[in-house]
């Protein structure tokens, strides 16, 4: 039986086995994506990122991205470019987001990983410092995993303090078969 | 809104199994009605052709993602990892996976996959829709049940991601799917949106140049994908999906902007699903007609004008047959129709 239910911030529809909710994205994340952009990766947001932004979630999976609201009277559930999945309290670039700074102003806050670390990555393992083969500073928030093979960027780690040297998988592009598909 | 029951289409569509039909059911596993018809359409030897080709396995395509990478780049990359590639001669970036080494992931489990360099599809002839219905065009798209996005994505690719592409499903578990494919994919065109295709016309007030109609079916064409669909259709659950056909191609075409093409398909051989379909709608309405594809990619077959007593609009024959014994793919129905001015 569906369910639906208006929410403040967003719309919240629900089947007996996915719950979506999608809305205009929070002032705070907006804030977290704009400082990173300038601050970490050293470019102006406005030229990245059109506001507001929006997000949809699929029961713990949060996509950030354009539009949400209503096509016409039509719920519309995701539109325009990918900007980013939300991840607990934190907000995170999408890899089209780092490709597309990366094309115009070169790499930062990014590490470019060997094949084996990639393989794991992709099964949403942690990033050992063995399969680091670049770095790309500044390293000490949440950095840009690109493959070594092709330097696409394949999800977003953060390094942690307490397991050494080890970059912390955040996302990777295999959410899209464990928790999309 | 068209107004149809299951009821007077179950009526309509019945037909009495043979002795033969009887036997080969029972032989091939299938319910007697679904061999009768293909008795009809093909006569005996082709309907045992077609029974064996159910029997046989097809090997999935890969599109490439040409928004992301080349086709020959993507082939050597496959071709790295252990996967034998053929070509499909009509469309240059897609391959049909032949073989795998020993020890290679399966296709739709490679790091390229989730990188979003290609799409999986069943089998080549999903590929044709697409290709033909926005052949030489550039403008805004309607996908009225575009879930989980095969052809959406290629619609997309083909537009070079520039196009609007409106993209319906009623399905949620389905669109969650398909948004994974956009995001996949790295697709910035899509609108992804959320209804029933027969309430489009009520609720949204633009109209398309071009619609897809990729109507839920009984899968009829996909048997060697899923031998279960042999006995899982009875008659009056056909009739059942035909009226949703029939509702769901009528408010499709109310989509349609003035000289725009649609092109309702689906994944099945049945005549009711198809020329029947169309023949319901040609019936009520004056403002469409059926045409040509824009172009032959390969030599498939004509729409069937008449069928178990019924004939069918001559310019049915105008439609794409693809069939499993003849092409060598799944089954598949394909239709374009123009709207013209009142």
């Amino acid at each position: 039986m569906l369910h639906r239910e208006d929410e403040e911030v967003g719309v919240v529809h629900q089947t007996r086995k996915i719950r979506v909710r999608a809305g205009v994205l929070a002032k705070n994340y907006i804030a977290l994506i704009s400082s990173y952009l300038r601050e970490k990766l050293c470019v102006n947001p406005s030229r990245y990122i059109k506001y507001p932004l929006h997000y949809t979630c699929f029961n713990d999976i949060c996509i950030v991205h354009e539009e949400t609201g209503k096509y016409y009277s039509v719920t519309l559930l995701y539109s325009g470019q990918w900007i980013g999945v939300m991840r607990g309290s934190g907000v995170y670039l999408s890899p089209l987001l780092y490709e597309r700074v990366y094309s115009d102003n070169g790499y930062r806050a990014a590490i470019v990983v060997a094949e084996r670390g990639v393989k794991n990555f992709l099964y949403g393992k942690d990033i050992l410092a063995e399969s680091i083969v670049e770095k790309y500073p500044p390293l000490d928030n949440p950095v840009a995993v690109l493959d070594e093979y092709d330097y696409r960027v394949i999800g977003v780690a953060e390094p942690s303090r307490r397991m050494g040297n080890v970059f912390k998988n955040v996302y990777d592009l295999g959410i899209f078969l464990r928790e999309l598909s | 809104m068209i107004s149809v029951s299951a009821e007077a289409i179950y009526r309509d569509i019945r037909v009495e199994p043979s002795e033969l039909a009887e036997k080969l059911a029972e032989k091939y596993g299938y319910l007697p009605y679904m061999v009768q018809r293909y008795i009809l359409m093909l006569g005996i030897a082709e309907t045992h052709k077609l029974l064996e080709a159910f029997e046989k396995p097809v090997k999935p395509v890969v599109r490439a993602n040409t928004l992301l990478l080349e086709p020959d780049r993507l082939a050597s990359r496959l071709d790295q990892l252990g996967f034998i590639l053929e070509p499909i001669p009509w469309d240059t970036t897609s391959y049909r996976v032949v073989g795998m080494g020993e020890g290679s992931p399966s296709i739709g489990a490679t790091h390229e996959y989730r990188k979003g360099y290609y799409y999986v599809h069943r089998d080549s002839a999903p590929l044709v829709p697409s290709t033909l219905l926005v052949y030489e065009y550039r403008g805004s798209v309607l996908d009225t049940c575009a879930a989980p996005g095969g052809k959406t994505t290629h619609i997309a690719q083909l537009l070079g991601d520039k196009y609007a592409i409106v993209a319906n499903d009623l399905v949620l578990y389905r669109i969650r799917a398909l948004i994974g494919h956009i995001l996949r994919m790295r697709i910035a065109s899509v609108r992804t949106i959320w209804s029933d295709a027969r309430k489009l016309p009520r609720l949204v007030k633009k109209r398309f140049g071009r619609v897809l109609v990729d109507a839920p079916c009984s899968g009829e064409g996909t048997i060697m994908i899923d031998p279960g669909r042999k006995t899982r259709t009875r008659l009056l659950d056909l009739a059942r999906i035909v009226k949703r056909e029939i509702e769901i191609l009528w408010s499709s075409i109310e989509m349609l902007s003035e000289e725009g093409v649609l092109a309702y398909v689906t994944c099945s051989i049945a005549p009711e699903e198809n020329e029947y379909v169309i023949a319901k709608i040609l019936e009520q309405r004056n403002d469409i007609e059926l045409v040509d594809p824009p172009i032959k990619l390969f030599n498939w077959s004509s729409g069937i004008s008449s069928f178990a007593g019924h004939r069918f609009p001559r310019e049915v024959e105008k439609c794409i047959r693809i069939w499993p014994h003849r092409h060598g793919m799944i089954g598949m129905t394909i239709c374009f129709i123009a709207k013209t001015r009142r």
